[in-house]
């Protein structure tokens, strides 16, 4: 009877010490997401990233650059 | 000796510890703000200070949070010892040889692991509440990275000047997709080339890191020199005008006078460049997410806020009824029903006030859009004190008689 109760202590600490390091870890990683220094956005590159994407993206600010206007659905057509 | 080893102990309790915090304070693309080839005494004169205000920091966690018992006196005693020539060592500098060195060590492991901790959390949280764009004392220096990345645009200066320019896209956490840039280059003499591509990175002066030193481009592109016969007009910094009909998107002929430099990726040196205009992409996708996101929010604050004016209305009616009477003697109190028969009207009407502007304190206001909202905070506190004084002899007063 002992043993099986401090066989159960040991799993609960164990159980304890994972979600504690598995918390820090995930909350290190949110930390880490929000404040990351990156130039361009993943959405971005991977845009570029396609010659016909990076060709519409390109008609995008040519057209922002001559009536002030950001065509917001052709944008939105080369993110997704 | 001495001297030497008094050097050493301020290094090593003072100076690593800075250096460490600085080390984990300049992370990312400002990592380069904390330079090894800085001159000794310039990164000494830079850690000191954080230095001094970590080890005062350590010795409180310690003394309050593991209740280890440090004795000041002790310590300034130990350092008075390493630092100047004495003949005979205090009893304290004895003992802490004999017996504490290895503590000495163990503390300073912790010290070492506490200011990286420290540099590390200080600059998330500084970047996370965005402090080095509210405010130029958390600026870091690499101010590249702000021009590159559009985090310029959120600065204050750039705000109030964005108003005026024509990037009308609601964008209030800066969600920038790419950022699109001209760079005007000289080559030689009055040879000059204009270049546009996708910004991916750029190198900062080793020496100067206020400097360019090299800008990284995707889907680069040469603006081409044509002559006047040609069907498209040539400009340097402005706009094509083709004189032919609509060019069809699908066509493999650009839209403008442009000259695709076929490669995955083209370095400017930045020395060579005269001047640079950028364009910030909005990235429409994660701004629209923002907006239900802040729209569920305010929502979810809306319901709260009408539930707590709801419960307190329904406080202030049950006050009301108690106030002036007790229906089916529903409270058996002897001071309630002692405050019910021998208090005049006038007086449990101020009571009732009291109660009223304790109430409002935690209530809510309906403004003329129907949206509920906490305001004038520091004037109902002032107008419930101001209650209270004047219940004062109402309480007084409850208090004799009841003796």
């Amino acid at each position: 009877m002992e043993n099986k109760g401090t066989f159960l202590d040991n799993l609960i600490d164990v159980i304890g010490v994972v979600s504690i390091v598995a918390l820090t870890i995930h909350l290190i990683n949110n930390i880490k997401k929000s404040t990351e220094t990156k130039l361009i956005s993943q959405d971005g590159y991977n845009a570029i990233q396609d010659p016909k994407k990076a060709k519409k993206l390109r008609k995008v600010i040519d057209d922002y650059h001559k009536n002030g206007q950001w065509d917001t659905k052709e944008i939105q057509s080369i993110i997704e | 000796m001495s001297l030497t080893l008094g050097f050493f102990v301020i290094f090593l309790s003072l100076i690593i510890p800075g250096l460490i915090f600085r080390r984990f304070y300049f992370f990312g693309e400002f990592s380069k703000q904390f330079n090894t080839k800085d001159p000794v005494l310039h990164s000494i004169y830079f850690s000191i200070i954080p230095g001094i205000l970590i080890q005062v920091f350590s010795l409180l966690v310690l003394k309050f949070i593991f209740n280890y018992e440090i004795s000041f006196l002790k310590v300034f005693n130990i350092l008075r010892d390493f630092t100047q020539e004495v003949d005979i060592l205090n009893c304290d500098t004895k003992k802490f040889l004999k017996n504490d060195v290895g503590y000495f060590f163990l503390y300073s492991v912790f010290l070492v692991v506490f200011s990286g901790l420290i540099g590390y959390i200080l600059s998330r949280f500084v970047r996370s509440y965005h402090l080095d764009k509210k405010f130029k004392l958390f600026r870091f220096k690499n101010q590249w990275y702000y021009i590159f990345s559009g985090e310029i645009l959120l600065m204050k200066k750039f705000k109030e000047a964005i108003r005026v320019t024509f990037n009308k896209i609601d964008n209030h956490d800066n969600e920038v997709l790419t950022t699109y840039a001209d760079v005007l280059v000289n080559i030689k003499d009055d040879i000059r080339e204009l270049y546009t591509g996708f910004v991916v990175d750029y190198d900062l002066n080793s020496d100067d890191i206020s400097k360019l030193d090299r800008i990284y481009l995707i889907d680069t592109y040469r603006y081409k020199r044509i002559d006047s016969n040609n069907e498209y007009k040539k400009s340097e910094l402005g706009f094509f005008k083709n004189r032919l009909s609509q060019q069809n998107l699908n066509e493999d002929i650009p839209t403008r006078g442009q000259k695709n430099i076929p490669g995955d990726v083209f370095i400017l040196d930045a020395t060579k460049i005269i001047n640079l205009n950028l364009t910030f992409v909005p990235n429409i996708l994660k701004i629209e997410e923002n907006k239900i996101k802040q729209e569920t929010n305010h929502n979810k604050k809306q319901n709260l806020y009408k539930r707590i004016s709801d419960i307190l209305l329904l406080v202030l009616l049950v006050s009301l009824i108690f106030n002036f009477t007790n229906p089916f003697s529903i409270i058996e109190s002897e001071y309630y029903n002692f405050y019910l028969n021998n208090f005049s009207f006038i007086r449990k009407l101020l009571f009732l006030f009291l109660i009223i502007q304790f109430l409002d304190v935690f209530s809510p206001i309906k403004n003329d859009s129907g949206i509920y909202e906490y305001k004038s905070f520091f004037i109902k506190i002032l107008v419930f004190f101001i209650m209270i004084i004047i219940n004062i002899y109402n309480i007084i007063d409850f208090y004799f008689l009841m003796n």
